[in-house]
């Protein structure tokens, strides 16, 4: 098969200031400016990666962090395939809204929506490691339970931010793949428990995602 | 556009630098109501040559072409009588000093303009000047020489089209007669302009300048003395004036908001009043009234800044400093402005929008799109290069000036080719309500081949407003379509590189320093480029700020208390300058005026207001010659009206 291209429409959550649209500029353009302004709205952005011999087409939703936006939000995860649920490893507030955000995604969205749980900000950890107020194993331990992928990143640096989007990727059935979803889906990843899920997502996502 | 005219002031006013006071001509002419305000009609075909022998009362017409007024038998004399006291040196008592002449004309007056037919309507032609009776030779020498020394700074790329690299910068050195009164001392209670904002319960929501510490103790005394008038008067109370310290605070109380400005520069209350509801039309913009009302519904004492960002924090500042030290004609003159193009040019861009959207109204059924801009975005100034709208319906310009401010701040920092989709409340429009914009940075550029100065980077951005909350992806489809059209087209050449800006030597119109003029019925506005040379931002603000309290004064010359004009036609000359006896140097802060003998100031103004347009015109220094003024005023606006179609958006493509 030559280069299918997937459209995958992602969405990011979490509270202002988590660093949501760092991430995508990182993602995007491999840029990152220190004082940027907050989103108003939300910002629509394309991106296309390889993975696996295929193009992924990554249509991304960055919404505004501010609560008075948090209304609008269903409409942008309503047809979501994706969504990085963003909060600052510095800021337990902001580790609070992101376990909102899991439950509201859960309750709401897509049932076969992929849910990436991202801990910004580490390059703070790197200076002094005291910064730290959401622990490693508290936000895994929320990712274990909820069946979400789990990254710690940092947008300044660039740290593990390909890394997020390449595993929202990998997890998403891709087309051309429909077909052979088992196969395909095994030669994703080695890790079984993302792979189970993987293979239970694609068979009934293959409908979901015509567009 | 709306075509609701508030004639909001243009500017704060300054409290003047002791020993310069304007002297006030003022002459406003009663046209009565069967006159047709036929004078713009006439300035059509019409090259008004006005060459004015020394104006007297008795007013014997020297007219050469009395066909043209026999021919509108209604147009009666717009002639303002020079008055003496515009060259009188005034004494220190404020209420003397202020002498205003009131002539009202009656309308029989007979015409002493000089009018000369000229059907080729070529205004840039010198030979029009020699066509003139010889009797005026000695005014018409003076004129020619008057060209000459304009042509010297004569700009490139005017709207003649002709192109040539150099640009040279016209001398934006006015004398500023006002004394520099942004602050005194260095506490908050220093400035000579504060905006407040706070909730009905006292809660402070925003200030323009001072602490949370320094200013909740005056949101108690605010409060206070909203609520007084509201529980013992039943009533809403204005404003407070101190004559004697030229303070003025006025408030607005909007349950659940309360907003207070104070001034120390002498603006009127109407001023402030307009100021302050553009503040809290910024807040329903973010938050509509509804959501407000239910905020504070149950809880009186919620605190809306946790309910707001950062964002609009910046927001509120940002229009706080246009309206204390920009020269912001947009909010001045309620107008916009409209980026110049060929007539043909913008009909072929409104073309294709309407064809693409009856092509595409399967994707894009009707009521999905309610109004579309094409905006090009230059030096933090929007201006309109196109116009999507129903027929019949527009947005008001304070609504979309709420637009601009929200934009703008994404243009700063945005990130390449990201769109946007915008909620957004037009309190105009609808304060209950939200509507949604969609906006796409279509291109950008840069104008000056030269350098790479941030400020000539010109970006354009399209905008397309509806109210459906989920009409994203039909409106980005509608966007992308109409920009591949344009590109493919080459329409886009039309809008990406501003080939027709301006500047005031590319009018024949001497001694004229700088001008606005709007035209009502378009709610748009005209002014020449303000161009600083080397971009220092720091002469831009103070250049600004002297045009703004120059164009202030003006304006308030001609406005009763609530901001109305006093008459439907005005035409009002000021002048400023100072007593001959006093020293007034010395609290002059600028090292660059002190380095060099300062100039006398002798400045003039003239303010034209008609049912049709207005004009607002500062000359340059030592003018005072009325007729030339006046004749100045008149090329300008025989100029506009010649590119009416190319200066101003007429329909826009409506559907």
């Amino acid at each position: 098969m030559s280069n299918p291209i997937t459209s995958i429409k992602l969405v990011l959550l979490g509270e202002a200031a988590v660093g949501k649209s760092s991430i995508v500029l990182r993602f995007v353009s491999n840029d990152f400016s220190e004082n940027k302004e907050p989103t108003i709205g939300a910002a629509f952005l394309t991106q296309r990666v390889n993975i696996n011999d295929h193009t992924v087409k990554f249509e991304i939703w960055d919404t505004a962090g501010q609560e008075r936006f948090a209304s609008l939000a269903p409409m942008y995860y309503r047809n979501a395939q994706a969504a990085l649920v963003v909060y600052d490893v510095t800021k337990p507030q902001s580790f609070i809204k992101a376990r909102h955000w899991v439950k509201e995604l859960h309750e709401q969205a897509n049932k076969n929506i992929i849910i990436a749980l991202v801990g910004n900000k580490v390059d703070i950890l790197e200076e002094n490691e005291e910064e730290r107020k959401v622990e490693r194993e508290e936000a895994e331990k929320l990712a274990d339970e909820e069946g979400l992928l789990f990254f710690e990143t940092s947008a300044k640096t660039g740290t593990n931010i390909s890394e997020v989007f390449l595993g929202i990727g990998e997890k998403i059935p891709l087309k051309g793949l429909e077909n052979e979803h088992a196969n395909g889906g095994l030669n994703v990843t080695e890790d079984q428990r993302v792979n189970l899920a993987n293979t239970a997502n694609a068979s009934e996502n293959a409908s979901a995602c015509s567009c | 556009m709306n075509i609701k005219d508030q004639y909001l002031d243009t500017t704060s006013i300054s409290s003047l630098r002791s020993g310069v006071r304007p002297t006030k001509s003022q002459t406003s002419f009663n046209i009565q109501s069967r006159a047709q305000p036929s004078l713009s009609i006439n300035l059509d075909n019409t090259i008004v040559q006005t060459i004015i022998p020394p104006v007297n009362n008795s007013l014997s017409g020297d007219i050469e072409d009395n066909s043209l007024l026999h021919s509108h038998p209604r147009l009666r004399s717009m002639q303002s009588i020079s008055s003496i006291a515009s060259r009188r040196t005034t004494r220190p008592n404020t209420s003397s000093d202020q002498l205003s002449v009131n002539t009202s004309f009656n309308p029989i007056i007979e015409q002493s303009f000089t009018y000369c037919n000229n059907n080729n309507n070529n205004i840039d032609d010198p030979s029009t000047i020699r066509t003139q009776d010889a009797a005026f030779g000695e005014e018409i020498r003076k004129d020619l020489i008057d060209r000459l020394a304009q042509s010297i700074y004569s700009y490139p790329t005017s709207l003649a089209g002709n192109t040539n690299e150099f640009k040279p910068v016209v001398s934006n050195e006015i004398p500023d007669v006002f004394i520099n009164d942004n602050q005194i001392g260095s506490t908050f209670q220093s400035h000579a302009k504060n905006f407040f904002i706070l909730t009905s319960a006292g809660k402070p929501i925003f200030s323009m300048f001072g602490e949370d510490k320094e200013i909740i103790p005056y949101m108690g005394i605010i409060n206070t003395v909203v609520s007084y008038f509201q529980i013992n008067e039943s009533t809403n109370i204005k404003t407070i004036k101190l004559n004697k310290t030229k303070q003025t605070f006025a408030f607005t109380s909007k349950a659940p908001i309360i907003l207070m400005a104070y001034s120390r520069r002498g603006e009127t209350t109407n001023e402030l009043m307009t100021q302050l509801d553009l503040l809290y039309s910024y807040l329903i913009s973010s938050i509509n009234e509804r959501q407000l009302k239910r905020l504070f519904h149950n809880r009186s004492n919620f605190d809306l800044r946790n309910f707001l960002e950062v964002t609009d924090f910046d927001n509120l500042r940002q229009i706080c400093s246009l309206l204390s030290n920009k020269l912001y004609p947009d909010f001045g003159l309620n107008a916009l402005q409209c980026f110049v193009m060929r007539k043909n040019e913008r009909a072929r861009i409104h073309d294709t929008i309407h064809n693409l959207l009856i092509n595409e109204n399967k994707n894009i059924p009707r009521g999905t799109l309610l109004y579309g801009l094409i905006l090009s975005y230059k030096r933090k100034m929007f201006k309109l290069c196109a116009v999507i709208r129903p027929k019949g319906h527009s947005l008001h310009t304070i609504d979309l000036q709420l637009l601009f401010s929200l934009i703008t701040h994404q243009f700063e920092n945005r990130d390449g080719d990201q769109e946007l989709w915008l909620p957004i409340c037009f309190p105009k429009f609808n304060s209950n309500g939200f509507l949604y914009s969609y906006i796409k940075y279509l291109s950008r550029s840069n104008s000056n081949n030269l350098g790479s100065s941030s400020s000539d980077i010109e970006d354009t951005v399209l905008v397309l407003i509806s109210a459906q909350k989920d009409a994203f992806y039909k409106l980005k489809t509608f966007g992308d379509k109409l920009w591949n059209k344009l590109q493919s087209d080459k329409l886009n050449e039309y809008f990406i590189k501003d080939r027709f800006k301006f500047r005031i030597s590319d009018i024949q119109a001497p001694l004229v320093h700088h001008f606005m003029y709007k035209i009502k019925k378009y709610v748009q506005y005209v002014m020449p480029e303000i161009e600083i040379h080397n971009d220092d931002t720091n002469k831009l603000n103070r250049y600004e700020n002297k045009l703004k309290k120059f164009y202030g004064h003006l304006y308030n010359s001609v406005v009763d208390d609530n901001g109305l004009p006093i008459n439907k036609t005005i035409l009002n000359y000021l002048h400023w300058e100072e007593e001959e006896e006093e020293e007034v140097e010395e609290a002059e802060g600028n090292e660059i005026e002190n380095d060099f003998q300062r100039e006398k100031i002798n400045m003039m103004g003239l303010i034209w207001i008609t049912p049709q347009f207005e004009l607002y015109l500062i000359c340059n220094n030592g003018v005072n010659n009325k007729e030339i003024v006046l004749r100045s005023a008149k090329r300008i606006i025989s100029w506009c009206k010649k590119y009416e179609s190319r200066l101003f958006i007429q329909e826009g493509a409506t559907f």
